[in-house]
């Protein structure tokens, strides 16, 4: 089972002179299980992209299947593929609106019209994937907790839906270090032990090149890579030159190349830099 | 998609009308609404509409644009039409039940319908050759004399400077919110009125907040940039009067006089 995107072209406000082409000829297949990431610089169309797989957007040309079903074929509930396909928005606790952290969390439940006992089951476990303690805070106003905790709370809300596929836009962006690695660490647990799908969207190479087992690179509205962190962060050149970073040990590789090192780009962790830089200590090539 | 509504209707434009100083486009916006009550023939009313009309070609606004503003007016326009005519007593030319159309009544009912024609349309061509921020510095301009009877001109046009900046913002923020809670199933499409208030709760509450936390930091910047209100504040654009402003005042003035004059036509 799988979210697959064929020959997808979205344009904002068309047949207006604000007319904005902003996804065009978009192929992408997310296999479930997998995690993928997504990265390009501003306007390069991810967000417009992501709002699809659940069928915010209407596509104006191509299809989204998910699950073998096209979404937008007659006779589709379209609340279906918003259970099964979560999006977390940027800067999620905006969205927090209810006066206590269990009713938040139980919004999207109970949307979905499931029992009080269920409802309450879900929140729980929600709640404990994003590593919250469910019965300490469930009575809590959301306004008065810390911007991470915030955050976590408004993920539980989707998470507590129970979608086969989460899709999260920039989930750590302006979040001090713990709190992002809170929620990374979470993230990597959902998919490593609930088997949920991922797609992370990030402009955190590091994050991207430590979780994701595949990264789809997107510019102007089309996606110009797509392969493993090592396929695509070793082509360094060609990420600058579209703005984007690299991840910070491969950015060091990039540079001892850039000196005549016979180093391989596509090195994440400082132990692979490590054994890398000592190889070509040794081999004595170095200038 | 809430992103396609415009806010305003300013049609963006370097025309003799567009350069304007907006103080005098308000004054002579002024002016035609007054010439507009005080004429009493259509020579007078044939004035102001060559007024209008001037204005028209000279701004370059496609007149499909001007006419737009006219169409919420439809309804009154014929329910004004309708009522002078059949209300006014005089010389019945056509009868219709216990009604008559009188010749007065049909007169009548021209002048209001070209009264309030003219009206909305140069109040249109104001700001559709006009920016909002433009607008707002003309106004705050021409209230300050009013200051001294303490009213806070500064303020007020700070208000709507505000307003306007921040339409778009919330309009995004709408939207945004409006998607993140469709996404965990909110509906704001279907249900019976009293229930489509209700579901409205999960996009209002987040909106507010937001609302009043940008309110929160916007005053904080200003603050920090040693904002006191107008007093002493200097401005980039500062409106200077030039030939074109003095001879648009003149011919608006003109205006005023003939169409004073052609009462006794």
């Amino acid at each position: 089972m799988s979210i697959e995107v064929t020959n997808l072209r979205y344009t904002y406000m068309p047949g207006t002179p604000y007319e904005k082409v902003a996804l065009e000829g978009i192929d992408l297949k997310v296999d479930e299980g997998s995690f993928i990431g997504i990265i390009g610089h501003t306007g390069s169309g991810k967000s417009t992209l992501i709002q699809h797989f659940n069928g915010l957007l209407k596509p104006q040309r191509g299809t989204i299947v998910v699950d073998g079903r096209d979404i937008w074929e007659k006779g589709y509930k379209r609340s279906i593929v918003r259970q099964k396909v979560g999006l977390v928005f940027q800067y999620p606790e905006h969205q927090i609106f209810e006066e206590t952290v269990f009713k938040d969390v139980a919004f999207g439940p109970r949307n979905m019209g499931l029992s009080e006992n269920q409802v309450l089951k879900r929140s729980r476990l929600a709640m404990k994937m994003v590593g919250l303690d469910f019965d300490t805070l469930k009575d809590t106003s959301p306004f008065g907790l810390s911007g991470g905790q915030r955050r976590r709370i408004a993920i539980a809300g989707v998470l507590a839906m129970g979608p086969k596929y989460l899709i999260l836009d920039e989930p750590t962006a302006g979040l001090d270090p713990r709190g992002r690695r809170d929620i990374l660490n979470s993230i990597r647990d959902m998919n490593k032990k609930q088997g949920i799908t991922i797609v992370l969207v990030s402009h955190n190479m590091d994050e991207v090149a430590w979780l994701a087992d595949r990264i789809v690179v997107m510019d102007r509205g089309r996606i110009s890579r797509n392969g493993t962190p090592q396929q695509v962060f070793d082509d360094g050149r060609y990420l600058m030159d579209l703005g984007l970073a690299l991840p910070a040990m491969s950015s060091l590789m990039f540079k001892l190349r850039e000196r005549g090192w016979d180093v391989k780009g596509n090195v994440f962790t400082v132990e692979d830099a490590e054994k890398e830089i000592l190889k070509n200590l040794r081999c004595g090539n170095n200038a | 998609m809430l992103k396609d509504i415009t806010i305003g209707q300013y049609f963006p434009g370097d025309s003799m009308v567009h350069r304007l100083d907006p103080r005098i486009k308000i004054v002579l916006t002024f002016v035609l609404i007054i010439s507009l009550f005080i004429a009493s023939n259509f020579k007078g009313y044939g004035i102001c509409a060559l007024f209008v009309l001037v204005q028209l070609v000279l701004s370059r606004v496609p007149v499909k644009h001007v006419f737009k503003g006219l169409r919420p007016l439809l309804i009154i326009l014929l329910l004004t039409i309708f009522i002078n005519m059949l209300m006014v007593e005089g010389k019945v030319i056509y009868s219709l039940g216990p009604f008559g159309i009188t010749r007065e009544g049909l007169m009548q009912a021209g002048r209001m319908a070209t009264r309030l024609i003219l009206l909305v349309m140069g109040a249109s061509l104001l700001t559709l050759t006009t920016s909002p921020i433009a607008l707002t510095d003309g106004i705050e301009k021409l209230l300050n004399p009013f200051r001294r009877l303490g009213l806070p001109a500064h303020e007020l046009a700070m208000m709507m400077t505000i307003a306007l900046r921040f339409i778009p913002t919330l309009l995004d923020e709408t939207d945004r919110i409006m998607k993140a809670q469709m996404a965990r199933g909110a509906d704001f499409e279907s249900g019976n009125l009293l229930r489509r208030a209700k579901n409205l709760v999960p996009l209002l509450v987040p909106l507010f907040i937001s609302a009043f936390r940008r309110a929160d930091e916007l005053a904080l910047a200003m603050e920090s940039r040693c904002y006191r209100g107008g007093e002493g504040r200097t401005r980039l654009k500062v409106l200077r009067m030039a030939g074109m402003d003095y001879f648009a005042l003149t011919l608006g003035g003109l205006v005023l006089v003939t169409t004073i004059v052609s009462r006794g036509w």
